[in-house]
C-alpha cells in the first residue's frame, strides 16, 4: 500500500500513527510517548508503520504528501508553567488583572484545596500605562507614547524580557491606543514577539483577553522549536510534503500561522478523534453522535449534533480561563489505569489518581499494587491474559486478583464478585459524562450512536449505552489509534471572533455586516494565501446570542452571507430555538429582547480526501473463532462461558449475539447478553443494544 | 426512622449516591444556564436540594452553603402550613417569608415541590435563588435603612405557584407587582424548570431501585456519613467552648455592636452543639438573622473542617445542634424585626463564631488529621455599594459592585491563604471583570488591585484582599447605597495570627482630575475620605467624586515570627507586604543594601519574643517550623517550640498563658492591615503567648472593658 497521508497523535503514554492510501484504506502503529523529546516517539512511530505496511521509512515518507500531528507541546508547556520570558502592558490601575483571575477558588467547601493561580507574568515584568478609553469607545486619557517607550524598554534591558503582551481596557472596542502601541514598539523593537489583544481576541470581558494574549506570547516559542525540530528530522528522514499541526477547533493549522497563533494548537490530540468519528459517520450516513473515548487515564465525551461538533468559546487550559474556541469535550478521570479505591465511609470510587505508565495496573506486573479499572477487566476474564496488545505482553492475572482482594476486600467476596460490584461503579462514573454532554445540553441520548474508541472503550461501552438508552454502538477500524486517523481528516480552518453588541430588534445592519465582512476577508485572504480558491474556502458564520440581562451565551449558526432586514426576525426565531432545545420546553423568555454578543467567521480549506475504504465482503464466523473462555458477566452475576472472535476474520454484516468477546491485537469489545455484534463495512463494529 | 445498616451492600449505596448527586447537580445546571442575572449566574447564589419527605437533605447542590439551612426550615414550613390540605403531586410551591420558612431573606425565594411515586409522597425538591429584587424601599432586596420587616418588601408564606400542574397566574401577578423588575419572573421559571428536571430524574431512579430499596439506601448513606463524621468529632477533646462576635448596626446614624454568643459541646458521644443563647437583642432592622441563617451559617464550618471530602445529607444532623437562642435577639428575631441582610450580619458574624469556638476545641485535640485541619477564616464580610447614576440620556443605571468574589482567604496550617479567594460560605464566586461593570451601568473605574499587608500577618500569612476605586460616569445625577457587614470588628486569626483588614467604603469629593488628564492611582488622591455608614441607603454623589472600597482580607495563622525568612522574601518581590511591615511584624532586618539579614532576624525576633515575656528571657526554639505552639507530649499540653507545659483550659495544670491587651484599630492600622475605628466604644486584640518562648498561642478580640 501506498501511503498518502499520515495522522499522528502524540498522547500521555503512546504516540499512534495512521497512514491513508488514497483509496481510503488505514494502517495504524504505536510507539511510546518519549517525554521531553516528543520528536523521537513520533519517528519510532512513523518507523513502526512502515514495519507494518511493509516498506523502508525513507519510502514511506517519501510517498507521504502530508503529515498532521496533534501534538501536546502546548498543553504541556502551560501545564508546566514552562514559557518565554514574558511581559505585560496594562492600563493603569490594573496590573493585578491576571493575580485576581476571576477568583483562583476551586469550588469546594475545603479550604485547603485552594491554591493561587499560577504566576504567569511576574509582578515586575507587568508595565501600567497612562491611558483610557470607555465602555463606549471614548478616549479619557491619551495614550503616554513616551512611556509605553521607556517602560518596555525597562522591561527588556532590564527584566530580559523576550515576549511581550498587550491589553488595555475596552482596546476590542476601540483598537487605536494597541495599535499605535504595536506601531511604536515594531520600530524601537523589532525582534521582540507581540501579542496584542485587539488583533488576538478582540472580545468584551478584559480577564479572557489578557490571559489569552498573554499566554499566547508565553507559549510562543515552544510551537516554534518544535516545528523546526519535527521539520528537520522529516526532512532528513525523508519527507518533502507539507507538516499541518491540529487545531482545537478540529481543524489544521500550517507551522507558520501556528507560530503566530499558538494556542489554537491547545488539546488538539483528543480532538481528531471526535473529528475522524465524524467522518466515518458522514459515510455511514449518522449526523448526531456521541464520542466516548476511554484511554489510560481519563474518559472523554463530546456531542456532534447534525454533523457539528459541539464547541465552547471559553476554553479553560489548566486554570487559566480563556477566550478561545475548543471542540467541547467533557473528561471524567476514569480510564484503564485509574485507581480503584475505598473512602473512609467504606464507599467505592474510581481515580482520579491513575497508576500512568508506571507501575501500571497490577496485572502488568510491573510492581503495580493498586486495584485499576484493567485489573477489574482482567479478573472478570474480559481480557485475554494471553493475548494483550496482539501477545506482546501477557498479564499478571494473580496479581490484580491479590491487587484487588488487598485493597477492596472488605467489599466481600472473592475478586470476581468485587470486580463486578466495581464495574457498576466504572459505568456509573462513565454514565454520568455521558449524561453531562446529552441529557444536560437538552440532547436525548436516545437517538444517538455511541462511537467508542480509545484501548479500553470497547469494555464497558455497551453497558453505558444500556445505562443511558443508546441502541446503537459503532467501535470504529483501528480503534486503539483512532485520534490519529482523525488529523488525516482535518482540514485547515482559520477562525476570527469579535464582539459585536447588537440588537436583531433595533440594531443598525451595517454594524454586524462591516464586522461579518472584516473577519470574512482575513480569513478568508489567510487560506488563500496558502493556495485554496474561492471554491475550496466553506465558510460558517456563528453568531453568540442571549437575552438581554443574561451572563451566557448560546451559539446559532447562520447562513456565511451579510444580514438582511428579514434576517431580523429570523434570527431571533434561530435563537429560540436553539434556547428552547438546550433548557427544555417553556424556558425561553419569550418576549425578552435578545442581544447578539460575540460574531465569529469560521473559515475552512476543504480538499478533496479519500473516503473511508469499504470492505464489501469476505471473513468467515468459523475461522474467526478462537477459544472460548469463562467470563465472569456482571449483569449475571455468574461466570460464563463465552464465544471469543477474532477481530479482523469476521464477516461483514454478520450479527452475532451476546454474549461474547471480540478481539483485536489492541482493542477488546465486550458484547453483553443483551446486545449483538456485527463487523461493519468500514473495518469496525456495530453493536446493537436491546434497552 | 432510619432503617438500621447493619446489612448493605456498599455498591448500590454508592450507586444510589452518585445518582443522587448528578441530579442536584442537573438542577443546578438547569438554573444557571437559564438564569437572566449575575447573581445567580456570576456569584452562583443558588442551591438546590433534594430533601426526604421529612425535609432532611438527601443531596445538595449550589455555591452559597448558607442554604443548607434554609432547605431543612423551609420544607418544614411547608409540611406544617400544607401537610393537612391535600398535596397534588403536580404541584409547586413559593415561599420567601423569613420568620416562617427560615428564608436567608425575603430575595431568596424559595421554589419546592413534592415528589410522588406511586400515590405515597417519598421526597421533596428544593430549590432557591437570590433574586435580583423583592420589593420594599431600596432595590436589590437589601434595604439597609428599613427600620422593619415591612419596609423589606413581599413576603410569602409557602403558597402554590403551580397547583395541580398549572401555573397559578395570580400568584405570578402578585409577585409581578411588587418587584422592580420582570426578570424575578423569568428567574422563577429557571427554578421550576430546575424542579421538573429533578422529579422527572429522581422518580426513574425510584424505579429503577424500588422504592422501599431507595428509601433504605438513603438511610444506609446517612448512617455512613454520621458514623465518618462521628469518628471525627471523637478526635475533639470533649469540653464546652465559648466564643463571642459583634454584629455591627450603624444606620440613621447610630453605632451599635450586638453582641453574639456561641457556646460549644463537644458531647462525649461525639456531637456538636452550637448554642447562641444568650446574644443581644434584635436591632430596629435588616441586619436580625433568620433561623434559617443561623443554621446555615453553622453548617459550612462543620462541613470545612471536618467533612471536606464527602457529599452532604441528613447524616450531619445526626451529629451536629444548633439553638439559635431566646426569641428576641439578633439570632432569633421576631417580627417586625428587619431581616433583609441578616445571613450577611448576624449569620456570617454566626458563621465566624461557630468557626472561632470550633478552632478552639480542636487546639488540643492529639489527633494529626485533626490539628492539620485548623486554619483562619477569610471573607466572611460582605459589602455591596450600589451606584445609581442618571445617564445623559435620561435613564437610571444601576451598578451592583460585586468585587467581593475576590475577598482574601484565611491562613491555614499547611500554608498562606488565598489572595482573592472568595467569600468564606459560598464556594463558587467569580469575580466580574471590569469591562462586565463598566459596560451594564454608568461607573468607570480608576483601579482595581491587591492592597499590599490587608492580609493578617501570621507564620501563614491571610490571603491579600482588593482595593477598588470608581466614580459615577457620564451621569448627570448620582447616588450610592451600601449594604456591608461593617468594618470596625475584624475576623479573628487562628493559633496566634493576626485579624486581616476589614471592609468598607468611602467618598472622595471631587477627586476626578480635570477632563484628558492622566486619572489618579491608589495613594495620589489628596482629598479626605467621607466615610459612608456601612448600612446606608442613600448617598448623595458629587459628579466628579470617587468611590473607594476596600474588602476583606484574609485572617493570619501561627504566630508572625515563625514566617520563614524567603517566604518574607518572595512576599516583598511580589508585593504582597510591605518593607515596613516585614520589619515591624515578622521581625525582619534588612543589610545596608537591602537584602535581608538572617542572623540579624533571628535575634530582632528573639527581642521581640522577650518583649512579650515583658523582658524575660525566652527559651530557645531549636526548629522554628511554623505549627501551632499547643502540641501534646506524653500526654501532657506543652508548647511545641519550646516545651514547657501548657494550660489552655481553667483545669489544666501547665503553665499560664502570658496576656496582653492591644487597641485593636491602632495595632492594625500601624502594621497597614485596614480597620476602621469605632466611634462609641473601642475594641482590643488580647493576646496570649506560651510562658517559656514568648511565641503566641491565640489571639482573640474582644470590646474594651
Amino acid at each position: 500500500m501506498q501511503t498518502e497521508l499520515i495522522g499522528i497523535d502524540v498522547g500521555g503514554t503512546f504516540t499512534d500513527v495512521v497512514g491513508m492510501a488514497a483509496d481510503g484504506s488505514v494502517v495504524g502503529a504505536k510507539a511510546s510517548t518519549t517525554p521531553g523529546a516528543h520528536v523521537d516517539g513520533i519517528m519510532n512511530a512513523l518507523s513502526g508503520l512502515a514495519e507494518t505496511t511493509g516498506v523502508e521509512l525513507s519510502e514511506l515518507l517519501a510517498d507521504a504528501g502530508q503529515i498532521a500531528v496533534g501534538t501536546t507541546v502546548v498543553t504541556n508547556a502551560i501545564a508546566e508553567m514552562r514559557g518565554r520570558r514574558t511581559g505585560l502592558l496594562v492600563t493603569k490601575g490594573f496590573r493585578d488583572t491576571l493575580r485576581i483571575a476571576r477568583s483562583p477558588r476551586v469550588p469546594t467547601v475545603d479550604p485547603f484545596a485552594q491554591s493561587a493561580m499560577p504566576e504567569l507574568v511576574p509582578r515586575a515584568l507587568i508595565a501600567e500605562i497612562d491611558e483610557r478609553i470607555d465602555a463606549e469607545g471614548d478616549v479619557v486619557v491619551a495614550l503616554d507614547e513616551d512611556q509605553v517607550l521607556s517602560e518596555v524598554g525597562r522591561l527588556v534591558e532590564e527584566e530580559g524580557i523576550e515576549a511581550l503582551a498587550v491589553c488595555y481596557l475596552w482596546s476590542f472596542l476601540n483598537p487605536s491606543h494597541e495599535s499605535r502601541t504595536k506601531e511604536l514598539l515594531g520600530r524601537e523593537f523589532p525582534d521582540l514577539f507581540l501579542s496584542v489583544s485587539s488583533e488576538l481576541y478582540p472580545v468584551v470581558r478584559e480577564y479572557e483577553r489578557m490571559v489569552t494574549t498573554a499566554l499566547n506570547a508565553f507559549v510562543s516559542d515552544v510551537v516554534g522549536s518544535y516545528v523546526e525540530e519535527l521539520d528537520a528530522r522529516l526532512s532528513s528522514a525523508g519527507f518533502s510534503g507539507r507538516v499541518y499541526l491540529g487545531q482545537s477547533l478540529g481543524g489544521s493549522l500550517e507551522p507558520e500561522e501556528a507560530k503566530r497563533r499558538p494556542l489554537h494548537l491547545f488539546n488538539s490530540g483528543p480532538v481528531g478523534g471526535v473529528i475522524g468519528a465524524r467522518r466515518i459517520a458522514d459515510a455511514m450516513g449518522l449526523s448526531n453522535i456521541l464520542t466516548a473515548d476511554m484511554g489510560g487515564t481519563s474518559f472523554d465525551v463530546s456531542l456532534v449534533r447534525e454533523g457539528r461538533p459541539d464547541v465552547i468559546h471559553r476554553t479553560v487550559m489548566e486554570r487559566f480561563e480563556t477566550g478561545m474556541s475548543q471542540v467541547d469535550i467533557t473528561v471524567v478521570g476514569s480510564g484503564g489505569g485509574s485507581i480503584c479505591w475505598l473512602d473512609e465511609r467504606g464507599a467505592p470510587r474510581i481515580g482520579p489518581h491513575s497508576a500512568g505508565a508506571v507501575p501500571g495496573p497490577a496485572c502488568y506486573g510491573r510492581g503495580g499494587v493498586e486495584p485499576t479499572v484493567t485489573d477489574v477487566a482482567a479478573v472478570l476474564g474480559l481480557i485475554d491474559p494471553d493475548y494483550f496488545l496482539g501477545g506482546k505482553m501477557s498479564l499478571d492475572l494473580e496479581a490484580a486478583r491479590e491487587a484487588i482482594d488487598s485493597r477492596l476486600g472488605s467489599l466481600g467476596g472473592s475478586p470476581e464478585e468485587i470486580g463486578a460490584q466495581m464495574s457498576r461503579i466504572i459505568v456509573s462514573n462513565m454514565l454520568q459524562a455521558v449524561r453531562q454532554v446529552s441529557v444536560q445540553r437538552g440532547r436525548d441520548p436516545r437517538g444517538l450512536t455511541m462511537f467508542a474508541y480509545g484501548g479500553a472503550s470497547g469494555l464497558f461501552a455497551a453497558q453505558i449505552c444500556r445505562g443511558i438508552g443508546i441502541s446503537h454502538l459503532v467501535v470504529p477500524n483501528l480503534a486503539a489509534v483512532f485520534s490519529a486517523s482523525g488529523m488525516l481528516a482535518a482540514d485547515p480552518i482559520r477562525t476570527e471572533a469579535r464582539t459585536v453588541q447588537w440588537s436583531p430588534q433595533s440594531g443598525e445592519l451595517a454594524t454586524v455586516n462591516t464586522a461579518l465582512c472584516e473577519m470574512r476577508g482575513q480569513a478568508v485572504a489567510n487560506l488563500a494565501d496558502r493556495g485554496f480558491g474561492e471554491d475550496e474556502i466553506e465558510l460558517e458564520y456563528v453568531f453568540a446570542m442571549r437575552f438581554a440581562g443574561q451572563t451566557f451565551d448560546v451559539d446559532v449558526t447562520v447562513e456565511p452571507r451579510p444580514l438582511v432586514e428579514e434576517d431580523r426576525e429570523a434570527l431571533v426565531r434561530l435563537f429560540h430555538e436553539r434556547y428552547g432545545e438546550l433548557y427544555g420546553a417553556g424556558s425561553v423568555w419569550e418576549d425578552f429582547p435578545v442581544q447578539l454578543m460575540t460574531a465569529r467567521v469560521i473559515a475552512r480549506g476543504t480538499r478533496t480526501k479519500p473516503a473511508p475504504a469499504r470492505i464489501e465482503a469476505g471473513g468467515d464466523l468459523a475461522a474467526a473463532r478462537r477459544a472460548g473462555r469463562s467470563v465472569y458477566m456482571p449483569d449475571l452475576e455468574d461466570r460464563v462461558e463465552v464465544d471469543c472472535f477474532e477481530a479482523v476474520r469476521l464477516p461483514i454484516g454478520v450479527a452475532v449475539p451476546g454474549p461474547c468477546i471480540v478481539e483485536d491485537i489492541d482493542t477488546t469489545i465486550f458484547i453483553p447478553s443483551y446486545a449483538e455484534i456485527s463487523r461493519d463495512t468500514f473495518g469496525g463494529f456495530e453493536m446493537r443494544i436491546e434497552s | 426512622m432510619a432503617a438500621t445498616a447493619t446489612a448493605h451492600d456498599p455498591i448500590t449505596a454508592e450507586v444510589v449516591n452518585m445518582a443522587m448527586q448528578a441530579i442536584v447537580l442537573e438542577m443546578g445546571v438547569t438554573i444557571e444556564r437559564t438564569s437572566g442575572q449575575p447573581a445567580a449566574t456570576d456569584a452562583k447564589d443558588y442551591s438546590c436540594v433534594l430533601c426526604k419527605d421529612d425535609g432532611g437533605s438527601i443531596a445538595y447542590y449550589g455555591n452559597n452553603l448558607q442554604h443548607l439551612g434554609d432547605s431543612l426550615t423551609g420544607t418544614e414550613s411547608v409540611i406544617a402550613t400544607c401537610g393537612d390540605e391535600s398535596i397534588d403531586p403536580d404541584d409547586v410551591f413559593i415561599y420567601n417569608d423569613p420568620f416562617m420558612t427560615g428564608s436567608l431573606h425575603q430575595c431568596d425565594i424559595a421554589v419546592q415541590a413534592p415528589v410522588f411515586h406511586q400515590g405515597e409522597l417519598v421526597a421533596w425538591i428544593f430549590t432557591n435563588i437570590h433574586h435580583a429584587d423583592i420589593g420594599g424601599m431600596t432595590p436589590s432586596g437589601f434595604c439597609p435603612e428599613s427600620r422593619d420587616v415591612y419596609g423589606e418588601g413581599l413576603r410569602m408564606p409557602p403558597i402554590k405557584v403551580v397547583d395541580a400542574g398549572v401555573v397559578n397566574e395570580s400568584v405570578m401577578a402578585l409577585i409581578e407587582m411588587n418587584v422592580r423588575t420582570p426578570i424575578v419572573l423569568g428567574d422563577i421559571r429557571s427554578q421550576i424548570a430546575a424542579i421538573n428536571v429533578g422529579r422527572a430524574r429522581l422518580l426513574e431512579v425510584i424505579e429503577e431501585h424500588g422504592a422501599e430499596e431507595w428509601k433504605r439506601y438513603i438511610a444506609v448513606n446517612e448512617e455512613l456519613l454520621a458514623r465518618l463524621l462521628g469518628e471525627r468529632i471523637a478526635a475533639i477533646p470533649p469540653g464546652r467552648y465559648h466564643s463571642r462576635d459583634w454584629v455591627e448596626y450603624d444606620a440613621f446614624g447610630g453605632e451599635t455592636y450586638v453582641p453574639i454568643e456561641c457556646s460549644l459541646e463537644v458531647t462525649e458521644d461525639a456531637r456538636l452543639v452550637f448554642d447562641y443563647s444568650g446574644s443581644g437583642v434584635q436591632v430596629p432592622g435588616y441586619s436580625n438573622g433568620s433561623r434559617g441563617a443561623v443554621l446555615g451559617s453553622v453548617m459550612p464550618v462543620v462541613l470545612a473542617a471536618l467533612l471536606p471530602d464527602h457529599d452532604v445529607n441528613a447524616g450531619v444532623y445526626d451529629r451536629v445542634e444548633v439553638e439559635v437562642g431566646e426569641p428576641g435577639t439578633v439570632t432569633n428575631p421576631t417580627p417586625p424585626a428587619g431581616v433583609s441582610g441578616g445571613h450577611m450580619d448576624t449569620g456570617a458574624r454566626a458563621f465566624r463564631a461557630a468557626h472561632a469556638a470550633l478552632m478552639q476545641a480542636t487546639a488540643s485535640s492529639e489527633d494529626e488529621w485533626i490539628r492539620r485541619r485548623s486554619y483562619a477564616l477569610g471573607g466572611v464580610s460582605v459589602g455591596v455599594p450600589v451606584v445609581s447614576g442618571r445617564r445623559l440620556s435620561g435613564d437610571w443605571g444601576y451598578a451592583f459592585v460585586l468585587d467581593q468574589q475576590s475577598l482574601g482567604h484565611g491562613g491555614l496550617a499547611t500554608g498562606d491563604g488565598v489572595a482573592f479567594g472568595g467569600i468564606d460560605y459560598s464556594i463558587a464566586g467569580r469575580q466580574p471583570d471590569v469591562e462586565t461593570a463598566e459596560g451594564a451601568a454608568p461607573i468607570l473605574y480608576l483601579w482595581r488591585r491587591e492592597m499590599p499587608d490587608s492580609g493578617g500577618p501570621g507564620a501563614h500569612r491571610g490571603g491579600n484582599s482588593l482595593e477598588t476605586a470608581l466614580a459615577p460616569w457620564k451621569v448627570d445625577r448620582a447616588e450610592l447605597a451600601v449594604s456591608s457587614a461593617g468594618g470596625v470588628v475584624p475576623t479573628p486569626g487562628a493559633r496566634g495570627g493576626y485579624p486581616g483588614g476589614t471592609t468598607w467604603v468611602e467618598v472622595l469629593r471631587d477627586a476626578l482630575p480635570e477632563p484628558g488628564d492622566p486619572l489618579p492611582g491608589p495613594g495620589s488622591l489628596r482629598t479626605a475620605p467621607v466615610p459612608v455608614a456601612a448600612k446606608c441607603a442613600s448617598f448623595e454623589l458629587g459628579l466628579r467624586d470617587v468611590i473607594r472600597q476596600v474588602l476583606t482580607a484574609g485572617s493570619g495563622w501561627g504566630d508572625p515570627l515563625l514566617r520563614p525568612v524567603e517566604a518574607l522574601a518572595r512576599d516583598l518581590a511580589s508585593g504582597s507586604i510591605s518593607a515596613a511591615a516585614a520589619a515591624d511584624v515578622y521581625g525582619l532586618v534588612f543589610d545596608p543594601d537591602g537584602g535581608i539579614d538572617a542572623a540579624a532576624t533571628a535575634s530582632r525576633r528573639r527581642e521581640l519574643r522577650s518583649a512579650r515575656l515583658s523582658g524575660a528571657e525566652p527559651n530557645e526554639i531549636e526548629d522554628p517550623t511554623p505549627r501551632a505552639a499547643p502540641a501534646y507530649r506524653d500526654g501532657a499540653l506543652a508548647c511545641d517550640l519550646c516545651g514547657v507545659t501548657l494550660s489552655l483550659g481553667d483545669d489544666d495544670a501547665g503553665g499560664e498563658l502570658v496576656v496582653d491587651r492591644h487597641r485593636l484599630d491602632e495595632r492594625l492600622s500601624r502594621w497597614g492591615v485596614p480597620v476602621q475605628t469605632p466611634r462609641s466604644t473601642s475594641f482590643e486584640l488580647v493576646e496570649s503567648c506560651c510562658p517559656g518562648c514568648g511565641t503566641l498561642v491565640s489571639i482573640e478580640v474582644a470590646q474594651a472593658r
